[in-house]
């Protein structure tokens, strides 16, 4: 149900989340030997964006100017349900984890119908890959998930991720470190990040999820890059509830040791981007499937260990 | 019950006077509309009246030759009663809005399509073999003469044909499950179906007949080869009652069936929910690559068929392992999706109509930009596409969310067979919904957004307010689906239980609670989002847009003059899923290559038919086609050795008899 004392992580949350775009281009910063653009350039960004006006295409409809909020708001719906600082989440009921999941998808369906809403050359492709490899990732995300509620015995994500515990890891260290790399996999899926799409691409053609805001400005713009930075907060937060467990950490530590996996997550993305480069396209899907895979050898590991 | 006779009569005798005024088209188009409007007002009282308290109306026992019959409508045939109602007169006022346009002569079709309408609702109400094989019969040949309506279209006779012949073969399972319940107990009556036990051989056999029987109807995997043709070539308000209310036919026999067994068995509901897992993917991939919009949403329906079956396959098994609150997550998901899916399908097909009528044609490549000049049109199908999809805050998210939620509660319950079912059904339902969020963004992206594909000059137009009302009726129905769920469980768990008692489940209070409960958060914590999303928008657009410029042309990489034809067609947007599932879709490619420094001729296309019809059933009747071959020689025209024929057969029964005796 609703928890009121959960608001002000909430409200941190909501804070704090472009930060962790800036601590991964910090990183890639320093693997490429340069200073890199401030840690709170995101900050700077959207607050730019949203003193200017928009520019819209002539042939968009009012399709484009909805998108923006929906996705908003769809992302903010989800933070409300996921757990964060290891403490509940804002409402918690049975299967608010779908709830989640689908919040996600209306708003990758506005920013899919949105992006060929324009009648771009580039936008359709990214629509177009997008909502392939988005609907790949799922079925990892939710093998994952049951194989946690089967440990756990709790239907919703406060419950599931305040079950975990360091004792559930040692019991099944293989289960949960294969759900651990398909959840991460999944991250960087959702994320757009490298290897399944790279933020920082110049050209058009290889990108997935830049490319379909490329018409987008303004506040816009701003919504959605906030949205983005949020999307990749609350994924960081569901791996640090899965890989470091509310169960290990004191309550008087539960802030500075999430805010630590937080940055190790954005450290480890980081790092993932500047020493692998993007996979080719046609290689994307293996790869996303092979997340899949990787949840569902935890879910045969469990079933042969009943 | 004497009600709901009369509204099918009524319905049944508008059909034959509007057959008989069938050259004056108003008149013809009134009665009809009149009769389905009326009729359905009619039958909803005791349908409703039944759904709200729960019990039966006293039967009425009809004297036919071959014994006593008997009709009655209990919650189950209630329930299953409403998507033909409500689509049934809805889709009739669409239907009056449009016949002006048809150059075929009316009056027969409005008499097939009150029939129609007529005998789904009697098929409703038979408790009887005989009858209900009467009802489902003249079901299937109502709606064989609705799908070839346009026959001089070689395309519309061939899927008319191919549906007669599935549903036919569909048919005879039928009548070979009803025969082996009937020598079981010595009745054709589905009260004594109850009361009789059989043994577990036997159930399993009655079970599977069913399963193929009406897995026909419902589009199970490789059964569904007739459906994309007949649902694309008839109009767009036969396809909508045909997909929303025929289609759930099937399920409302299958659930029958499975009350008329008591001792269920697990692999019956392994069977429904891998069936209807890989017809749900199945359909999904191979919608995507279709280039023809009423056969995108035809393999929706495959696709909506599948999910509604893994709901009752997890029900089925709920039951076996004797876990109520799972049998009624999944039982209730899955009569709640009944309702939705029809809801949404019928806004869909009236909407493809709506499409086709303003621009002349089904292909998604000669569309694009329609928001602009058809904008009721697009937001209804729009609201349609995202309901369809499963996505919050509409109506299927409701019953897809309490499959899911069938699938949580099986992963706890922590014995291995119960961790497979929830892989199926959460694996299976986050695939199929990310698949149907591909499918229908494509969808209405390609239809109603970007700049139009078509060369024609003619400006596509709205079509009238008529044709609108029933869509708009549509979208309310989703909302108030989606909105007031918490609700419209009541009655469904009365139907629910009801199913679930005839196999020996009960629910609790409990059960019901835990499973309504977070229905209710959902659908509060959607609706009140979509209501922030509304008013921020509001609120975005009418007070901080000031200096927004709405006439750049859209940006291109810096070439300033995009035109329609460099956007991505419907072939280019599906090739990506193509490519993954290549080895079950196999498009054809045609077009010409790029050749040369400055190419002036180049053009791509695919095309994707059916692959069960491509590598399975055309060989196959290919093969029988050559067996038969011989047997011509017998089919010569000569009369008098046909007679000889018949006097041969009967000596040779003669013979038979006498020395039987």
């Amino acid at each position: 149900m609703i928890s009121i004392h959960s608001v002000g992580f909430f409200i941190f949350t909501l804070l704090l989340a472009p930060i962790l775009p800036g601590i991964i281009n910090k990183v890639k910063a320093f693997f490429g030997g340069k200073m890199g653009p401030p840690v709170m350039q995101l900050y700077y960004d959207v607050a730019k964006l949203m003193r200017k006006s928009a520019t819209y295409s002539q042939t968009s409809t009012l399709v484009t100017r909805l998108a923006p909020v929906v996705i908003f708001f769809s992302t903010l719906g989800a933070a409300l349900l996921i757990p964060s600082f290891f403490r509940e989440a804002c409402c918690r009921f049975a299967g608010d984890v779908i709830l989640m999941a689908y919040l996600f998808g209306i708003g990758r369906f506005f920013m899919v119908i949105a992006a060929m809403d324009r009648g771009s050359a580039f936008e359709g492709m990214g629509a177009s890959r997008e909502v392939l490899y988005s609907a790949l990732a799922e079925p990892a995300f939710f093998c994952g998930l049951l194989v946690l509620i089967n440990e756990t015995g709790d239907m919703s994500l406060s419950g599931i991720f305040s079950g975990l515990s360091v004792e559930l890891w040692r019991q099944n260290p293989a289960i949960m470190l294969l759900i651990a790399v398909s959840w991460m996999i999944v991250l960087l899926t959702e994320n757009a990040r490298i290897p399944v799409d790279d933020p920082n691409t110049h050209l058009e053609l290889t990108m997935i999820h830049e490319v379909m805001i490329l018409d987008y400005s303004s506040k816009d713009l701003g919504m959605i890059e906030y949205a983005s930075a949020l999307k990749l907060w609350l994924f960081s937060s569901l791996l640090v509830g899965l890989t470091i467990t509310a169960g290990a950490v004191p309550s008087y530590l539960h802030i500075p040791v999430f805010l630590f996996g937080m940055f190790m997550v954005a450290v480890i993305i980081g790092c993932v981007e500047s020493t692998i480069a993007r996979l080719r396209l046609i290689h994307i899907p293996k790869f996303i499937v092979g997340s899949g895979a990787l949840a569902i050898i935890a879910l045969i590991l469990k079933i042969a260990g009943n | 019950m004497q009600q709901f006779l009369t509204a099918i009569l009524v319905i049944t005798c508008g059909g034959l006077l509007a057959w008989l005024t069938g050259r004056l088209k108003t008149l013809s188009a009134a009665i009809g509309t009149g009769s389905c409007i009326g009729g359905g007002l009619l039958a909803l009282i005791p349908a409703a009246e039944i759904l709200m308290s729960g019990g039966q109306t006293p039967d009425i026992v009809l004297n036919l030759p071959l014994g006593a019959a008997t009709l009655r409508l209990d919650a189950v045939s209630a329930f299953f009663s409403l998507p033909v109602i409500f689509l049934g007169a809805l889709s009739a006022i669409y239907a009056a809005a449009t016949c002006h346009h048809d150059k075929h002569e009316c009056g027969g079709y409005w008499f097939f399509y009150c029939l129609l309408m007529a005998s789904m609702l009697f098929l409703t109400a038979s408790a009887n073999a005989v009858l209900f094989l009467m009802a489902w019969e003249i079901m299937s040949v109502a709606a064989f003469f609705l799908i070839i309506h346009r026959d001089e279209i070689a395309s519309a006779r061939n899927a008319a044909w191919s549906f007669l012949v599935a549903s036919h073969v569909g048919t005879a399972g039928l009548f070979i499950m009803f025969a082996v319940l009937s020598t079981n107990c010595g009745s054709f009556e589905f009260a004594s179906f109850i009361r009789t036990s059989v043994s577990a051989e036997t159930a399993s056999m009655v079970f599977f007949l069913a399963l193929f029987g009406f897995g026909v109807k419902v589009g199970l995997l490789p059964l569904h080869v007739w459906m994309p043709d007949s649902y694309a070539f008839a109009d767009a308000h036969v396809s909508a009652v045909l997909s929303g209310a025929m289609s759930k036919m099937g399920f409302y026999g299958l659930v029958r069936v499975l009350m008329f067994l008591p001792v269920h068995s697990a692999s019956w509901g392994w069977a429904l929910a891998f069936g209807g897992l890989l017809t749900g993917v199945f359909a999904l991939i191979t919608a995507l690559a279709q280039h023809d919009l009423k056969k995108v949403i035809a393999y929706s329906s495959m696709e909506n068929a599948g999910i509604i079956m893994m709901g009752l396959g997890c029900a089925v098994l709920a039951g076996v392992w004797k876990v109520p609150s799972l049998a009624f997550a999944a039982l209730a998901g899955s009569l709640l999706h009944v309702l939705n899916h029809a809801a949404c399908k019928g806004l869909l097909f009236l909407g493809s109509g709506a499409v086709y009528f303003g621009t002349g044609t089904r292909k998604l490549e000669a569309m694009g930009g329609l928001a602009k000049t058809m904008p009721y049109t697009a937001l209804f199908f729009g609201i349609g596409a995202a309901a369809i999809s499963g996505l919050p805050p509409f109506n299927s998210f409701i019953s897809e969310f309490m499959i899911f939620l069938a699938g949580l509660q099986a992963a706890r319950l922590g014995t291995s067979p119960a961790l497979l079912l929830a892989g199926v059904l959460l694996a299976g339902l986050g695939l199929i919904g990310g698949l149907a969020m591909a499918t229908f963004s494509r969808t209405f992206g390609l239809v109603f957004l970007g700049a139009s594909r078509s060369d024609k000059k003619v400006e596509p137009r709205e079509s009238g307010w008529v044709a609108r009302l029933p869509m708009a009726i549509l979208v309310l129905a989703i909302f108030l689906l989606s909105l007031l769920s918490p609700f419209i469980l009541i009655p469904v768990t009365r139907v629910a239980s009801m199913i679930a008692s005839a196999s020996g489940t009960a629910f609790t209070d409990e059960s019901a609670l835990l499973n309504i409960q977070p229905v209710t958060i959902t659908a509060a914590v959607t609706f009140f989002l979509s209501l922030f999303v509304m008013l921020f928008w509001q609120i975005r657009s009418r007070f901080f847009s000031n200096g927004d410029v709405d006439s750049r042309c859209t940006w291109d990489c810096g070439f300033a003059a995009p035109d329609s034809r460099i956007q991505y067609t419907s072939s280019s947007f599906s090739q990506p899923v193509s490519e993954v599932f290549s080895s079950i879709v196999r498009p054809y490619r045609h077009g010409e290559k790029v050749a040369g420094f400055f190419p002036e001729h180049a053009s791509f296309r695919t095309d994707a038919p059916d692959s069960l019809l491509r590598y399975l059933y055309m060989p196959l009747f290919g093969l029988i086609d050559r067996a038969m071959v011989p047997l011509r020689a017998l089919q010569h025209g000569r009369l008098h050795l046909y007679i000889c024929y018949l006097a041969v057969v009967l000596l040779i029964l003669l013979i038979w008899k006498v020395v039987a005796a």
